[in-house]
């Protein structure tokens, strides 16, 4: 587990309320109405699924991209101990000869 | 600034309710296209009485309409369902990805860390090394 706080905008896709009409033209029957409901609701619930899949696509990007950045800046710390790590050994490395020099 | 834990499970793709609704609004629109009572006023002429040609080609149109919708309905499920699962495969793939990368980079630096640390002992043991020569 490994936490941290992102300044990557949080926003997901921004969907509509699913619309439900009642037909201006009513005086062409009930059947018409009825037609109208049976593809209106097919088309809702379709909208629905297409909804979701559309967070769940973001989400899936969104955590891909938050954990390369996490794995970068990790790699970024590692990388910077080992020039740290170079630097003290080298600074070791000039204080054995200076010690070497003197008691020659 | 939006806290992030890259580990966390993916919350679950399509759910079941929505699965659920889908199908059943498009069995509904199967069944509504479907009725024989729906097919038939197409055939209507005016000035001619309805027989049965016109009752038997309606009754064609709305057997292959609700065929037709009934197979929509279906496949439609079945591609909600193989999303379901890819998805989840692919955010599962995605998380052993991470975590090995995370491990490979703790053993990348715990080697680093050892080979410095060899080095600067080596350096010692030389310096006490001419020393004591």
């Amino acid at each position: 587990m490994f936490t941290y706080n992102t300044t990557l905008p949080n926003l997901p896709p921004q969907s509509l309320p699913a619309p439900n009409l009642e037909s201006p033209y009513g005086r062409y029957g009930s059947t018409h109405q009825d037609m109208l409901n049976a593809q209106m609701g097919a088309a809702n619930a379709n909208y629905e699924i297409e909804r979701q899949k559309a967070n769940t696509d973001y989400a899936l990007k969104q955590q891909a991209a938050e954990r390369q950045l996490v794995l970068q800046g990790l790699q970024q710390m590692g990388e910077a101990q080992q020039n740290q790590n170079a630097l003290t050994n080298q600074r070791i490395g000039n204080v054995s000869g200076l010690l070497s020099g003197l008691f020659r | 600034m939006n806290q992030v834990r890259t580990t966390a499970p993916l919350p679950a793709a399509l759910s079941a309710q929505a699965m659920q609704a889908q199908m059943n609004n498009q069995m509904a629109q199967a069944y509504a296209m479907g009725d024989p009572r729906f097919n038939l006023k197409k055939y209507d002429r005016a000035g001619f009485s309805r027989g049965a040609a016109q009752m038997n080609q309606a009754g064609v149109d709305a057997a292959k309409n609700i065929a037709e919708g009934v197979a929509q309905a279906y496949s439609g499920n079945l591609a909600n369902q193989q999303y379901n699962a890819l998805t989840g495969l692919q955010a599962n793939q995605a998380q052993e990805q991470n975590a090995q990368a995370l491990g490979a980079l703790q053993q990348q630096n715990a080697y680093a860390n050892q080979m410095a640390a060899l080095q600067r002992q080596n350096q010692i043991m030389g310096l006490l090394g001419g020393l004591l020569s």
